[in-house]
């Protein structure tokens, strides 16, 4: 068994058990309307994630690193917590929901950008206090 | 060590990211990665167990409220409960918020394994054909159902697709994915955590970061380590911290009060949020004027009301949520007429009312007619209220008259009802 599979009986038996459950939601949300649609997007998570997200901050993090050496702990952390919150939060800081959420509730998304720049600021300030005290604290 | 003390010849491997000297994070290794899954599975089983809670509450069996095609989902097991009151406030608050804390364990968990994706050759054995065909799946549907559940939460429809269908099939691919997950790597796990111990590899500053001994499963631990540029539990720390940050700037959306205006990237901001408006509904002036009548049918034969007829009838008063699909909660006092009053105004006896569908006075949309169960007709707070904290209710919030039932899915909560039909 494992020289001809690879593995032990187990692993065939989960895969023979759980994959059809998946593949039965595939060919029902596919095979239905806007199927060509929903399986793009599927694709396009996993390329986009693998081989660009991952691929862009990793090299945005190497960048860092060869500039910052010590220090870059005091900039990548309040950058990506700050890139973060603009990623997970684009429909409110960009306003990309903006006009479905103004048809439902009869409101704009104001504010959201200048409060996602305030709290950047308020990171990047706490990071730099921080920096200051434990560069004090060693000489 | 160099990519020569592999066993594949170097020239035969294709060159970057397929190379094992290209990945240096001294930090990657099987626990790592086992530790940052293990804290992401409890928060993932959190956020799939209160998504389909969410699919059970809106009563898809019941007349008009499928959305995902009805018998083409998994069998329900129960019917959603009217208690307590804010049930459906904190399984859906959950869902959206455990989701927001999840995102940043999950990125660090992927970035965790990344080199396998890029193992050489692809593909060695039949078990690892389908074991990267599951991750995969995995993967794509992972990042689809996070992409598509925050966008959803924030009016972003980019997608052009039915979000609830893709949303729950998307659910279960990813839990079927999840689960054989667990089960191929539970041996693996626990061999990282006899090795390393649960949490032992967090005492060591950045100075004492070491590799990890051992990765007989291959590919994680770098064979030409960088330094490190931070502690294991400096990255357990960032992670957890990008966790709470992404919470603190949504989770007043759904608790309310005070910490309401906290929330500074929640889309729903304001004490009292209107769901949908009554021009975007078109609801016109002539619909909810002195002409407007409520229709009962069910008991045989048709009764009208209008309402100062039902301002006339016994009058209930109680302090309930509404709780949003998008995980914002307000709670308001409602005031109106008892569910089970209007069913004996109808002729019938409460006991015997299996469902009842409310229509509104909206002409179309998806939402413009909700089925209630029996027993949320019967609950005593049930109610079609007709003012909201002591005056009449807003236009915008369903005048002359809406549903309100306790733990109810927000948008089940009719607004500008027309009609209700009880069947027995």
């Amino acid at each position: 068994m494992r020289r001809l599979y690879g593995a032990s009986p187990l692993h065939l038996l989960a895969h023979l058990a759980l994959l059809p459950l998946s593949a039965w939601a595939l060919v029902e949300v596919l095979g239905g309307r806007s199927g060509a649609r929903i399986a793009v997007w599927l694709v396009a998570a996993v390329v986009l994630h693998d081989l660009v997200l991952l691929p862009l901050y990793s090299g945005a993090d190497r960048a860092a690193q060869s500039v910052l050496r010590g220090a870059v702990n005091y900039v990548r952390i309040p950058a990506a917590l700050s890139l973060l919150m603009l990623g997970v939060f684009w429909g409110t800081i960009a306003g990309a929901g903006e006009r479905a959420y103004r048809a439902t509730s009869g409101l704009t998304f104001d504010g959201y950008a200048s409060r996602w720049l305030l709290v950047t600021a308020a990171l990047f300030a706490a990071s730099g206090v921080l920096y200051l005290v434990r560069r004090g604290a060693r000489t | 060590m160099t990519a020569k003390t592999t066993s594949r010849p170097a020239n035969r491997t294709p060159p970057g990211p397929f190379r094992p000297t290209f990945w240096r994070s001294p930090l990657r290794g099987p626990w790592l990665t086992s530790a940052l899954g293990s804290i992401l599975l409890v928060l993932l089983a959190i956020v799939i167990v209160t998504g389909f809670l969410s699919h059970v509450a809106y009563e898809p069996n019941l007349r008009g409220n499928a959305i995902v095609p009805a018998g083409a989902d998994l069998p329900l097991l129960f019917s959603w409960p009217t208690a307590p009151t804010y049930l459906y406030a904190v399984t859906q608050g959950l869902h959206v918020n455990v989701g927001l804390a999840a995102v940043p364990l999950l990125l660090a968990k992927l970035w965790s394994v990344i080199p396998r994706l890029f193992a050489f050759p692809p593909v060695s054995s039949p078990a690892q054909a389908l074991e990267r065909l599951s991750i995969a799946l995995l993967v794509s549907s992972a990042v689809f159902q996070f992409v598509t559940g925050i966008m959803n939460a924030q009016y972003w429809y980019a997608f052009k697709f039915n979000f609830v269908v893709a949303h729950y099939y998307g659910a279960v691919v990813f839990t079927a994915a999840l689960a054989l997950h667990v089960v191929i790597k539970t041996p693996v796990i626990l061999r990282a955590y006899r090795r390393n111990g649960w949490v032992r590899p967090l005492r060591d500053d950045l100075r004492s970061t070491r590799q990890e001994p051992g990765d007989e499963h291959g590919g994680l631990v770098a064979v030409d380590p960088a330094a490190p540029t931070i502690s294991r539990r400096g990255l357990f720390a960032f992670a957890g911290g990008a966790s709470l940050l992404l919470v603190a700037a949504n989770v007043g959306q759904t608790i309310g009060g005070p910490l309401r205006s906290l929330a500074f990237l929640a889309p729903r901001r304001e004490d009292f949020p209107v769901n949908r408006t009554a021009a975007r509904a078109q609801i016109t002036a002539a619909m909810v004027g002195p002409a407007y009548q409520l229709t009962l049918t069910g008991g045989g034969t048709e009764v009208l009301l209008d309402r100062g007829e039902l301002l006339a009838l016994p009058q209930h008063t109680a302090r309930l949520p509404i709780a949003c699909v998008e995980g914002w909660t307000t709670t308001q006092e409602w005031t109106g007429v008892r569910l089970v009053e209007l069913v004996r105004t109808a002729g019938l006896d409460p006991g015997d009312v299996l469902d009842a569908l409310v229509r509104s006075l909206q002409p179309r949309g998806v939402l413009s007619k909700a089925s209630l169960n029996g027993a949320q007709v019967r609950d005593p707070d049930s109610m079609l209220a007709l003012r909201v904290n002591g005056a009449d209710l807003p236009l915008d919030h369903g005048y002359p008259a809406r549903i309100i039932v306790p733990a109810l899915p927000g948008v089940h909560n009719t607004k500008w009802v027309g009609s209700i039909d009880f069947r027995t």
